[in-house]
């Protein structure tokens, strides 16, 4: 579904800070598949979800979804099909719009009909929706969005691109429980995969806990110095554990303190 | 002479139309303090003044006084999403561009509509206190644009023109055209603002080229009083604020010119409300918490 081609970018190219944060790659991510990727600090994990995002272009290689190349495409032309959650639970939603007028939002799509957004049938819609997250949010509908927690605003960035119309094919997740408290951070990854599930959206995500990449998706890809140095799935990463992954990084790596950055 | 209070109502029903348009949407919702809101006020006075001068009706004056405005809205909202120009210098140079131009409309500084027909020349003649007529037909004017406004707010463009001033790259994330919905924002922002010039005109029997100066800063005043008398949360209650603050502006303005402030001095203690309801908001936090650097 997404095929990534000889990919490579470097970053301040031609001067003494270079830094190649993504080396000849090439990857292909089938449909409806979820995907981790893991590794230290500046290994180049972000730089690829970027790539896939379009807030990077390649240096060189090729970017093709379902067979197109949108190598060339911007952020903005790529949000058409691609969806992304930071890590900042404040990005994914507008803080001075309640519930119900975020989820408007994400179904506008271009419809632009001068009827009053948030519709019955948009209600009835949004809380059915809501409900399956087990927060509570669906008695909620018209608060404002500032006045949820973090979790909770996380959960709701998740939902929307499953409304858009057509739904988001591709999800990109860029640590987005990592400033949860663990107990929530859980939740969120919870509801994050029942709706990828429901929604059959190709889903990659960068995250630094092993155990939740582990956990949860089905593909676990280690990023080290910028090339894929561990390429895990079904029964292989099923039956992996932590400690797997930490020595399968030090013979990669050569070195123990990356191990730190990993945990 | 008409009594402080009336003439306070009076105008704080127009400087309304004012607070919605630059204080909330402008200021609150796109976080643009527009300054092109100066020339649109001109432009609205100088177009009825002109329209009527010329024998059109004043109503129609009041529709092409609203498109003026609006042009001059899209055109700094085009500078600045289109050219790359920061908010503020794009605000300006259609300021300072808009007051040539309406001195071009006019022709020469002011147009007199001392013996032309108005909005409020139905009412002339009859046995009414004379701050009356002006206190009905703002009044309306300022009730049905709130009921409008915050109507539009909640339509599907409305909420898209509000996703995209409180977090433009969610809005854009969503496939909203952000850059589209700020010229478009802007734009019904200065028709209203042009549309206060024409009643200020209209009013007073004269459009001039010189009307609109400080209009930005009267905007922000009763917008920022407003917020500071209740903490509005919705777009309602955010109008409502800027209602009750153009009327309070007005109330203590004239008080003030009452117990003896030199007019010549009116913009400096607008001023200073300004700097006063700022500090008073920075104290207590405000509309967005998002929004801190306003």
């Amino acid at each position: 579904m997404l095929q990534m081609t000889n990919a490579s970018k470097t970053f301040n190219r031609g001067t003494a800070l270079a830094t190649t944060a993504v080396k000849n790659v090439t990857l292909r991510f089938d449909h409806g598949s979820w995907t981790n990727l893991v590794g230290p600090n500046g290994s180049g994990k972000t730089t690829c979800l970027k790539l896939i995002s379009g807030e990077h272009r390649p240096d060189t290689g090729t970017i093709e979804i379902d067979g197109q190349d949108v190598t060339n495409w911007s952020l903005t032309r790529r949000a058409s099909f691609v969806a992304q959650v930071f890590q900042d639970p404040s990005m994914g939603t507008a803080s001075s719009l309640t519930i119900e007028e975020n989820l408007v939002v994400a179904t506008l799509s271009g419809h632009w009909a001068l009827g009053f957004g948030v519709s019955r049938q948009k209600r009835d819609l949004f809380r059915h929706r809501l409900a399956t997250l087990g927060l509570g949010l669906e008695n909620r509908l018209s608060e404002r969005v500032d006045l949820l927690s973090g979790g909770e605003r996380q959960a709701i960035s998740v939902l929307m691109p499953m409304l858009r119309n057509p739904p988001a094919q591709l999800l990109l997740l860029d640590e987005h429980v990592s400033s949860l408290a663990p107990d929530l951070a859980a939740k969120v990854l919870d509801i994050t995969q029942k709706l990828v599930a429901e929604a059959r959206v190709t889903t990659i995500a960068v995250t630094h806990r092993i155990s939740d990449a582990l956990k949860y998706g089905d593909r676990l890809l280690m990023i080290h110095r910028g090339t894929i140095v561990m390429d895990l799935r079904g029964e292989d990463k099923r039956r992996a554990t932590v400690e797997d992954v930490l020595s399968r990084f030090d013979d990669a790596s050569g070195q123990e303190g990356f191990r730190d950055g990993l945990l | 002479m008409l009594d402080v209070l009336e003439i306070s109502l009076l105008y704080g029903c127009v400087y309304a139309l004012v607070a919605y348009s630059v204080g909330a949407i402008s200021y609150r919702l796109l976080h643009w303090p527009d300054l092109s809101c100066d020339a649109a006020f001109a432009a609205g006075g100088v177009v009825t003044a002109v329209a009527i001068w010329r024998g059109l009706s004043p109503l129609f004056g009041l529709a092409l006084s609203f498109a003026a405005g609006a042009a001059l809205g899209a055109a700094t909202g085009i500078l600045s999403t289109r050219l790359n120009i920061n908010k503020i210098l794009a605000g300006i140079l259609v300021m300072t561009i808009g007051y040539s131009l309406n001195l071009r409309i006019a022709g020469r500084p002011n147009v007199s509509l001392l013996n032309e027909r108005t909005l409020l020349t139905p009412f002339e003649g009859l046995s009414v206190p004379p701050y009356l007529p002006g206190l009905l037909v703002f009044g309306s004017f300022a009730l049905l644009v709130l009921v409008l406004l915050s109507a539009f707010l909640h339509t599907n463009l409305g909420i898209a023109l509000r996703a995209t001033g409180d977090n433009p790259l969610m809005a854009a994330a969503n496939g909203i055209p952000v850059k589209n919905l700020l010229v478009l924002g802007l734009a019904l922002s200065n028709g209203l603002v042009g549309l206060a010039g024409s009643l200020v005109a209209q009013f007073q029997g004269v459009g001039d080229v010189n009307m609109g100066t400080g209009t930005i800063i009267i905007g922000l005043a009763s917008m920022l009083m407003g917020e500071a008398l209740f903490r509005p949360t919705r777009p309602i209650l955010l109008l409502l604020a800027a209602l009750a603050g153009a009327m309070l502006y007005e109330l203590i303005i004239n008080v003030a010119l009452r117990l003896g402030l030199p007019p010549t001095d009116l913009k400096m203690a607008t001023g200073f409300l300004v700097i006063a309801a700022l500090a008073l908001r920075y104290r207590r936090g405000g509309w967005q918490p998002n929004a801190t650097n306003d």
